[in-house]
């Protein structure tokens, strides 16, 4: 389900940005029980961006875990080249948008995480679904009993 | 209760070096626009210092005095924006949202002090200081104002910070990036509504003064005159 309304840039940037450097499949960890802020994202209750993890943090697991598939070999491959993961970001604001976004104190209001990247945990490559629009925000904000001034976010 | 900030100036310890200058376009990510369009009066500098030459020569005397936005509690920008860009928030910032400005420059015609900037252009940065912007600051387009923001991005990470720690903000945790780089500590950031704290006792300091106080702008921002002076 792709929101259909998502502005021209943001639509060329989806589809460029969704050319991943592997096809993660964020489905297969999440049902082993790894949640998302453990290793992979761990900033993301720490301070404002989430993170992309390293080849290293994969590496933590993956020395051990599913060492025949094809897919992990690759990877290895690439960290034994001395390279990294040039992960591409799904989610974001343009700058035109004057969005300052901080990750920890929604997680801390207990936000899901599903709330505003949809149903990441039954993808593979991660896709945007949710439109994060000003009026997705506000609501949520006003809810909550948030600040809704627009200096909160727009700085 | 809310915070008010605010921030005093000390007059006798300013020694004009414009190191608050640079520091406010290092983190607020504000252009140069070159020597031909800061003839036309299109520069933009956040907060400025200005020079006052006192007596004849041989015996001059050379006054510093740096103005930022002063943030005023009854503040002429306000009222005349029609987009509510420029508005007033609970803790007393006199706050500009880009995003809802469309560039009517009112806002600036009112300001008797001379501190909010218009973008006439795009801003470019000659690489490689492209790489050096804040990504905590965002970079304004033309088309819209922009003023001292009193490091608004400085006070919201405080704040977060303080609230994650269950604890309130203490004096002297925040500090602007000018308050910060002065190196003779002339710039002095803080809460108003808080008694003890060191921007409320330099306020109320009997060398004390506000810029163009007769106006009745209720200016945030002090200045602490030179005991020679005063």
């Amino acid at each position: 389900m792709c929101s259909p309304r998502l502005p021209a840039v943001r639509r060329r940037r989806r589809r460029f940005r969704l050319a991943q450097p592997i096809p993660f499949p964020h489905k297969t960890h999440i049902a082993k029980g790894l949640p998302c802020t453990d290793y992979c994202h761990e900033s993301v209750t720490k301070g404002p961006v989430a993170g992309l993890p390293s080849i290293k943090t994969c590496m933590i697991c993956h020395d051990a875990i599913a060492t025949d598939k094809p897919l992990i070999q690759q990877v290895a491959n690439l960290q034994k080249s001395g390279r990294d993961l040039a992960w591409q970001r799904v989610y974001g604001y343009p700058n035109e948008s004057h969005v300052r976004f901080n990750h920890a104190p929604h997680i801390r209001a207990n936000v899901e995480c599903s709330t505003c990247h949809g149903p990441i945990a039954e993808q593979t490559v991660a896709e945007r679904n949710v439109n994060l629009t000003m009026g997705f925000c506000v609501n949520c904000h006003k809810q909550k009993n948030a600040s809704n001034d627009c200096l909160t976010c727009h700085y | 209760m809310p915070h008010r900030w605010g921030m005093a100036v000390d007059l006798d310890r300013c020694t004009g070096c414009e190191a608050c200058v640079t520091a406010c376009h290092a983190e607020n990510n504000i252009p140069t626009v070159g020597p031909e369009q800061a003839a036309r009066g299109r520069a933009m500098h956040w907060i400025r210092v200005e020079r006052y030459w006192e007596g004849d020569f041989p015996d001059v005397r050379l006054k510093f005095r740096p103005v930022m936005c002063q943030q005023c509690d009854a503040a002429p920008c306000e009222p005349v924006c029609p987009t509510y860009a420029s508005h007033h928030t609970a803790d007393g910032l006199n706050a500009q949202v880009y995003n809802r400005c469309i560039g009517t420059r009112y806002c600036a015609n009112a300001c008797p002090y001379n501190v909010r900037f218009f973008d006439f252009f795009n801003p470019q940065w000659p690489k490689p200081l492209h790489l050096q912007l804040n990504p905590d600051v965002s970079v304004r387009e033309v088309g819209v104002m922009e003023k001292c923001t009193f490091c608004v991005q400085r006070i919201s990470a405080v704040r977060t910070q303080a609230k994650a720690e269950t604890r309130e903000i203490k004096d002297g945790d925040i500090k602007p990036a000018c308050a910060q780089a002065c190196p003779a500590k002339a710039l002095v950031f803080g809460d108003l509504n808080d008694p003890e704290s060191e921007v409320s006792r330099l306020s109320r300091s009997p060398r004390g003064s506000k810029l163009l106080d007769d106006l009745g702008t209720l200016p945030k921002v002090t200045y602490l005159a030179r005991p020679s002076d005063s």
